[in-house]
């Protein structure tokens, strides 16, 4: 328990060694953009500085001691841990603005981004636990006895993160723009750097166990100002994402303006009636029930074949605590989805009068709390909306530093050492991770900037990466000894050709250029959902091809899913086996 | 027991436990499934194409305000009629982020110019004041722009006293009282719904679009669970964006509590290698 209140001490002392500040943030606080944001400016480093020394104060001696405090961590704490762990911009920052957009619509991430758990709680936690392989890479390489595959594993872990990164970095570059203000490109260069000096600076503090800490900072820095709007527009407070019930209908059937209300630019709060807001499909936002059922969809196969997502069930050591951390865990990044919505409702009220302008949807989280006009706390309410933006900002940095160093692990582990160059020593392994971080963020931010979509957009590209390539291969490499060499191969081509032609006519749309058929593909292979097709026709295709080939699965690899994998009685696998023998 | 028991396929679990495995995983399943497609499809089924009353409102008039607009020489349709024609527009123009610009476009200029037949003599003028001064006071909201307090509060008055007059014109409000309620929202949607026009006829192409644009609008999809209330919300709200969640939770803990209790019920062992370690961790000390 201490270690959260040193946190919270340490982060308020670094607060008031910048207090003499505080004078210019209240006049500031006004714009919404285009100034320099003083105090959000001084709590996202104080923020960051507490990470890094938080991490520091509770850093591990080495691998084996932290695994052995892992084991005595409870399921409660390893939620939280995977909680932070998953929580990025998409989550923070993202759903909010695609509910800002398209109403409902925006619900199918909401969903999309927690009914995969179910899925990889109930087909797979179990089974790749007991397989215990360390990355998916090493997983796909051993169960499918293949080092082409292995390296084809390691090359889609690497797509995935890198395509995860590219929405993240959008979300650091709008955050950083709107508190240093100044324009997006510049934003993102910045932005970009300091994660990545984050990155190298917390790589070299080795495993640090900060991450219950950090869950706790970004959930408070998003909650809090969530209770303050309702309360003060009148809403039921206490439960905000109960209370935001009202709001949503106030928007759907209009609400004439409350007397003595209004927002930091002195509209009304009030809003005409616009049943766009929740209405299912509404043809306004130009979206359809099928691309809500595709994306759903793409994404919960997604979060089931996410490297770093099924990474975690790996190093756990009893199967029962697993399940436990990961309903926890579930739970903890359900408190955050089911409070994203209040900003879009909140935000779509206060930024009702076309005078407010355009306001980037990324940022809706950030503006909504910023056009609430909290006169009663004065300065206090800049900082509030300054932690929240420094909130989205450290969601974004776990998240990314997580995917960059698994990133770079893939690269100088599997496919440098593992594939390229076996004799590699150990200090060359190490220099090419550094190295590939370095490269792969400054790529990611190059991409970012060429602002292909929306960060829950861009995100999304990333799960059905994941969902056609490597969700196929554990569900069936886990569940049929059947799935061979052969089939692998044909399930991994059929899903990264359908990934390879959503994404090629994706951005070639981008630059104007027509590809025959534009719309179709467009619409059923669109680079947000194209895994609805791409996961089932990658399934069909590892089947076909295991049936129709000769190549069996060896014997080893059969009896060790059975005993080891699935519990079978050994005894009875090995008359089996030997059964086989004499056929 | 059979003799097939090297290979492990999903659908011909070997064991009693193993049965009731995977029994457990695919009730979850298809729980998880139908709780989430099958409510999107029920929706679907149920969904009847529901016009705002705004939409209503527009059709009553359209055609009218349409032949007389087009040739101001037949004779103007009654204040009231081209009042209910510009009320329905501001409708649409206050659902602003969710009108794509090409659409705001046609709304205003269609607005505009009802706005300018309904000013009479001089109206011309005041258009083009009232679309000055907004402007001026739009850049003024810039911390960057140099606006004195006193520069201010002349645009404010300016753009006031125009605002008043168009309200009455609009019969957004009697002349001398300020407009209530929703009017008020409308009222405030002025500053950007107001454009320059030449004349008080609106263009064949808008009026072509127009249509189009105030069904795309004004139609939604509704039906009883969309319109019924729960805890504040709408139903259909409600379902996806929490109950949904709580379920996949649930789901998650039954499934874990169920799993247990079959293994322990057939004797399976998940962590056998993990409890000898432990074992010989202890016998170290």
């Amino acid at each position: 328990m201490h270690r959260y209140i040193n946190a919270i001490a340490l982060f308020f002392i670094s607060l008031f060694i910048c207090e003499p500040a505080y004078a210019e943030v209240a006049t500031r606080a006004t714009s919404l953009e285009g100034s320099l944001k003083i105090g959000p400016a001084i709590i996202l480093i104080a923020l960051l500085i507490t990470f890094i020394v938080v991490g520091l104060l509770n850093r591990a001696k080495d691998t084996a001691t932290y695994w052995a405090a892992g084991r005595k961590i409870s399921p409660v704490g390893a939620g939280m841990a995977i909680a932070s762990n998953w929580m990025s911009a998409a989550s923070f920052l993202g759903m909010a603005a695609i509910m800002y957009g398209a109403g409902y619509h925006g619900l199918s991430y909401v969903v999309g981004w927690t009914g995969g758990y179910v899925l990889l709680l109930v087909l797979m936690a179990s089974q790749i636990r007991r397989y215990g392989k360390y990355t998916a890479a090493d997983f796909i390489g051993d169960r499918f006895y293949s080092r082409g595959l292995r390296g084809v594993g390691a090359a889609l872990a690497i797509f995935v993160s890198f395509s995860y990164c590219v929405g993240q970095f959008a979300g650091i570059g709008l955050m950083f723009k709107w508190i240093l203000g100044i324009n997006y490109m510049w934003a993102v260069i910045i932005g970009a750097s300091v994660v990545l000096t984050y990155t190298l600076i917390s790589g070299m503090l080795g495993v640090t166990k900060n991450m219950q800490i950090q869950y706790v900072i970004i959930i408070a820095s998003f909650l809090i100002p969530t209770v303050i709007l309702l309360y003060h527009y009148g809403y039921f407070w206490a439960i905000p994402q109960i209370g935001y019930g009202e709001i949503v209908t106030d928007v759907v059937n209009g609400l004439k303006p409350v007397e003595g209300l209004s927002n930091t630019m002195g509209h009304d709060y009030g809003i005409l009636p616009s049943p766009e807001f929740a209405m299912p499909w509404d043809p306004a936002t130009g979206q359809t029930a099928f691309q809500w059922i595709a994306i759903a969809f793409s994404l919960m196969i997604g979060t089931a074949g996410l490297p770093h997502v099924i990474q975690r069930f790996y190093v756990v050591p009893k199967a029962r605590d697993a399940r436990l951390s990961v309903i926890w865990g579930l739970f903890f990044i359900c408190v955050l989805y089911w409070s994203a919505p209040i900003y879009t409702a909140v935000g779509k009220i206060l930024s009702a009068n076309p005078e407010v302008g355009k306001l980037s949807k990324d940022a809706i989280v950030v503006y909504a709390a910023q056009l609430g006009d909290i006169e009663a706390l004065g300065a206090l309410w800049p900082l509030i909306v300054g932690l929240l933006a420094a909130g989205g900002i450290s969601a974004a940095f776990s998240t990314v530093s997580g995917l960059l160093v698994a990133g770079a692990s893939a690269f100088s582990h599997d496919l440098y050492h593992r594939v390229f160059r076996p004799e590699a020593s150990q200090k060359q392994q190490m220099l090419a991770a550094r190295l590939a971080t370095i490269v792969m963020a400054a790529a990611v931010a190059i991409v970012a900037l060429l602002k292909l979509g929306l960060i829950a957009q861009l995100v999304a590209i990333a799960f059905s990466l994941a969902g056609c390539t490597i969700f196929p291969l554990f569900l069936l490499g886990l569940w049929w000894s059947g799935s061979n060499r052969t089939g692998a191969w044909w399930g991994v081509i059929a899903g990264s050709l359908v990934s390879v032609i959503a994404l090629l006519y994706f951005v070639c749309g981008k630059f104007d250029i027509t590809l025959p058929a534009h719309a179709f593909f467009n619409y059923y292979l669109n680079a947000w959902y194209f895994a609805w097709l791409g996961a089932p026709l990658a399934i069909l295709c590892n089947v076909i091809g295991s049936m129709v080939s000769r190549n069996k699965t060896p014997v080893e690899i059969r009896k060790f899913l059975a005993v080891e994998v699935h519990g079978y009685k050994p005894e009875k696998v090995e008359e089996a086996a030997k059964e086989e023998q004499a056929d | 027991m059979t003799t097939k028991v090297l290979e492990v396929n999903f659908f011909k679990p070997v064991s009693l436990h193993a049965k009731r495995s995977v029994l457990l995983i695919s009730i979850s399943v298809i729980v998880w499934a139908v709780a989430v497609f099958g409510f999107q499809f029920l929706l679907i089924a149920l969904n009847e194409p529901t016009p705002e009353p705004a939409l209503a409102q527009f059709e009553e008039v359209w055609p009218s305000e349409v032949t007389s607009a087009m040739n101001v020489e037949e004779g103007m349709p009654s204040t009231s009629t081209r009042q209910q024609f510009t009320d329905s527009l501001l409708m649409v123009l206050g659902k602003n982020i969710a009108v794509k610009d090409e659409h705001k476009k046609v709304l205003v200029s269609a607005f505009s110019a009802t706005l300018l037949s309904l000013l009479g003599d001089g109206g011309k003028e005041k258009i083009a004041e009232y679309v000055d001064v907004s402007e001026k006071i739009r850049i003024s909201y810039d911390i960057a722009a140099e606006v004195s307090e006193e520069q201010k509060q002349k645009l404010f008055a300016t753009q006031k006293r125009l605002q008043s007059d168009f309200e009455a014109a609009l019969g957004l409000a009697r002349a001398g009282s300020e407009p209530e309620g929703f009017d008020k929202l409308k009222a405030e949607l002025l500053p950007m719904s107001v454009a320059v026009v030449d004349n008080a006829i609106i263009s064949k192409d808008v009026v072509a679009q127009l249509p189009g644009i105030m069904d795309l609008y004004l139609i939604h999809n509704r039906n009883v669970l969309t319109d019924t209330t729960f805890i504040g919300f709408p139903f259909h709200y409600w379902y996806t964006a929490q109950f949904l969640l709580i379920l996949f939770v649930l789901i998650c803990l039954v499934y874990s509590k169920m799993l247990d209790r079959n293994n322990t019920k057939y004797g399976f062992e998940e962590d056998p290698e993990e409890d000898s370690e432990e074992v010989a961790a202890e016998g170290s000390k």
